[in-house]
């Protein structure tokens, strides 16, 4: 089921009504409710791959048992299956096919003719999200950061949450279990936030990103016909698509689960206004870049371990991160582009320069903020160019043809990204002190008619939506 | 709690009054400017003739049938090409033209319900263009919900199966345009047909000249609800016959489970002059084709 479909406008009030108002006294109740709600949510999509979320789920579940054992020997045996399991489960249905073709083209420019078998299944939605969810759980018990708890369903809750069960944002064992465990009370003020977020993510998803990918769909398809100009914009526009899609669907995200009275962590905080590589990805998919830092890149020493081993975890995590997106070379260069711009950050000792709001009492930034501003959105960018290709040749090609395609300077399509851009980033700088409160204006009048204008923007669009970018990692 | 929940239905409540006033205003606008109206919903449009169509459709189901009676549905395809007049003289049968604007079969097995719920048809023939058959019938429902006099029960069921809010407020502002002082204003193109009674329209367009494109086979695949209409033609005793509509520069391959039904085909009707584009006749391709269709349906039926 899709946050941006009509279902979903009837799926989420009948779990909201029956949530507070029928087994309001019960949490145990109320969490059945939500896994029920959530596996239903699942399902909607496919139920034919529920049994491998609820096998994964049933597996971490136990695994968390095993590795709370008191013999640490026997605890790091069983949080090496469990990665083994996870990865297993990841490698077959997301990576599989990616090894196979490689191993073929391997032995092939060997001279050596070699066929494999490639699986014909479509990948899982949310695999990437619920296995680390999982390995969270598992990795935080053997830290001691976590207990193993006893009720299955909160178990499952956790991992199968709707909200962030397709697409995150990734959530930590620590920060999510307590919150299934602990009774609930609803908050006035908190679900109006959840309605506000969910308003604007829907905003954000259905009237920017959705109809910036109208615009530049056809011409990443067919980069060849457009004249530099165009390529340009696109690659512009998909910076903010992917921005509207990914952080749109967390605001939905955030949004919903604090109906149901959960705070989830926030993955993304105002990107585009970071004034370096570092800043930037404090600020976008935070979810997944703390797991890495906390499960990956600290685990092989971090920053503290000299420089040549600082700039292997660097690379690693960066490499690690774009094959997590796509089982192909195209984001590994792309992960690979975001290690190559970190790198100076690193070395100089500068990673850590801008943690601050920028322009936090100023209307406007001032020209050294702008420039560096321009400067981090101008290469992360270029960089994105990568992550939008089908494969790496069409990658290449695009940029090609963005060098080669000035002389035939015309019509230039696709100028309504720049005016839903700048939407997007004005509303963004007004709101840019704090991603999980969005500043509303005093007067109610003014604010009922801008909920009213965003309402019938986004029901505008409603019927043809589309799909979640972040869906199909 | 109750109080959250009492926020949102205001909310909610505002938010329709917001509407309903907005469709007031754009309805009432029609009457000083009509800018308004086509920025928001568009005009109505009679490219296709679905209002006189309808119109036309509920006083022929009312009449008392004096001989036996056909219905033609199908997308542009039917009404464009099928000339019912034409089948009337040869066959001796009552036909209507029931086609719509990009109406696939699954519309066409929602209309034909409402039809035979309202008449005895002894026929019913189905004009099959291959790309119509995957179309979900949204560009069919906006037709027949904005441009006309649809039952409003039947409109409502079309709103209910698709939706989608661009055609919920079209369905709206029909409504409410007929309710408030409304000047009503209907988009009209001339070189796009002219309306001949009966369902049909008559294309002023030139033929197509120099027309040349490789051939190509394309296959007309089974789908569900051709067997979904068979069926609700058993069951209220009518003949149903397929019409494989041509279009030019390819020919069709049936799928077998064609072999089971009566199916008119027309193969060698390739004729550049009769089409204006590759699947849309001319008015005297038009009349050409359909005095063809009436042979063939004379053999099928020995008439």
């Amino acid at each position: 089921m899709l946050f941006n479909s009509f279902e979903f406008l009837l799926f989420l009030p009948i779990v909201f009504v029956l949530y507070w108002f029928v087994l309001n006294k019960s949490l145990k109740w109320q969490n059945a409710l939500l896994l029920g709600a959530s596996y239903f949510f699942y399902g909607w999509w496919s139920y034919k791959f529920m049994g491998l979320l609820m096998l994964s789920t049933a597996l971490d579940y136990a695994y968390g048992f095993w590795v709370a054992s008191p013999n640490r020997k026997k605890a790091k045996l069983f949080l090496w299956l469990s990665v083994l399991n996870n990865l297993g489960i990841l490698a077959v249905f997301k990576y599989y096919n990616f090894f196979a073709t490689q191993f073929q083209q391997g032995f092939e420019s060997l001279g050596l003719h070699f066929n494999v078998t490639l699986l014909h299944v479509a990948l899982p939605v949310g695999i990437s999200f619920y296995t680390f969810h999982g390995m969270s759980y598992v990795f935080d018990i053997y830290r001691g950061l976590q207990k193993p708890i006893r009720s299955f369903i909160d178990y499952a809750v956790f991992v199968s949450f709707f909200p962030l069960l397709v697409a995150g944002p990734i959530e930590r064992a620590n920060h999510l279990l307590p919150q299934v465990q602990k009774p609930r009370f609803f908050k006035y003020a908190q679900a109006l936030e959840g309605c506000r977020l969910v308003l604007w993510g829907l905003f954000k998803k259905v009237v920017i990103a959705d109809a910036i990918a109208e615009v530049i769909d056809p011409i990443f398809a067919s980069y060849d016909t457009y004249n530099s100009p165009t390529l340009i914009l696109a690659a512009i526009g998909f910076a903010f698509q992917i921005y509207g899609d990914f952080s749109g669907y967390s605001d939905i995200a955030l949004g919903t689960a604090k109906l149901f009275g959960f705070e989830l962590l926030s993955n993304f905080r105002f990107p585009y206004f970071s004034r370096d590589l570092a800043e930037f990805w404090r600020r976008w998919h935070i979810s997944l870049s703390s797991w890495f830092r906390d499960y990956l890149y600290i685990p092989l020493g971090g920053s503290k371990v000299g420089l040549v081993k600082a700039v292997r975890n660097t690379f690693i995590i960066f490499l690690v991160s774009g094959f997590w997106h796509g089982a192909s070379w195209n984001f590994i260069v792309w992960g690979g582009i975001h290690a190559c711009g970190f790198l100076p950050l690193l070395i100089t000792k500068r990673n850590r320069v801008h943690t601050d709001i920028i322009a936090q009492n100023r209307k406007f930034p001032n020209g050294r903020e702008l420039r560096q501003m321009l400067l981090t959105f101008g290469f992360v960018t270029f960089a994105w160019i990568f992550f939008r290709a089908d494969t790496l040749p069409d990658a290449l090609g695009f940029i090609k043809a963005t060098f080669r395609n000035w002389s035939a300077l015309g019509n230039i399509t696709g100028k309504s990204i720049l005016a839903l851009g700048a939407l997007l980033i004005g509303i963004d700088w007004y709101l840019r002190h704090n991603e999980r409160q969005p500043r509303v204006p005093k007067k109610s009048a003014v604010r009922l008619g801008i909920y009213f204008v965003m309402a019938i923007a986004i029901l505008l669009r409603l019927g043809g939506q589309q799909s979640f970018i972040y869906f199909q990692f | 709690m109750r109080q959250f929940v009492r926020k949102v239905l205001k909310t909610l409540l505002a938010f329709d009054l917001f509407i309903l006033a907005g469709l007031i205003l754009i309805a009432l606008s029609t009457n000083f400017t009509l800018k308004l109206e086509q920025k928001s919903f568009g005009h109505m449009t009679n490219w296709g003739s679905s209002f006189a169509r309808i119109d036309e459709f509920e006083n022929w189901v009312k009449q008392k049938p004096i001989k036996a009676r056909g219905l033609i549905i199908g997308s542009s395809t039917a009404y464009r090409n099928i000339n019912p007049h034409i089948l009337q003289d040869r066959s001796h049968i009552d036909w209507f033209n029931y086609g719509s604007s990009g109406q696939p079969p699954k519309i066409s097995y929602f209309l034909l319900q409402d039809a035979f719920k309202k008449t005895k048809l002894d026929y019913v023939m189905l004009d099959i263009y291959p790309d119509v058959i995957a179309l979900e019938g949204l560009e069919s429902a906006h037709d027949l919900i904005y441009n006309s006099r649809l039952h409003p029960w039947l409109k409502t069921q079309l709103v209910v199966r698709y939706p989608n809010t661009k055609l919920l407020l079209r369905y709206l502002y029909f409504y409410t345009k007929r309710i408030i002082p409304s000047q009503a204003h209907i988009s009209y193109d001339p070189t796009n047909g002219t309306y001949t009674g009966k369902g049909f329209v008559c294309s002023n367009q030139p033929g197509l000249k120099n027309f040349e494109t490789a051939h190509h086979v394309q296959k007309v695949p089974d789908f569900q609800t051709l067997h979904d209409i068979a069926a609700l033609c058993k069951a209220n005793g009518t003949q149903l016959i397929l019409n494989i509509n041509p279009e030019l520069g390819k020919s069709f391959r049936l799928d077998p489970v064609y072999d089971g039904f009566k199916v008119i085909t027309s193969p060698n009707f390739q004729n550049q002059r009769c089409f204006y584009d590759t699947k849309h006749m001319t008015c005297e391709g038009a009349n050409l084709y359909s005095e063809g269709i009436s042979l063939k349906l004379v053999e099928l039926f020995s008439i």
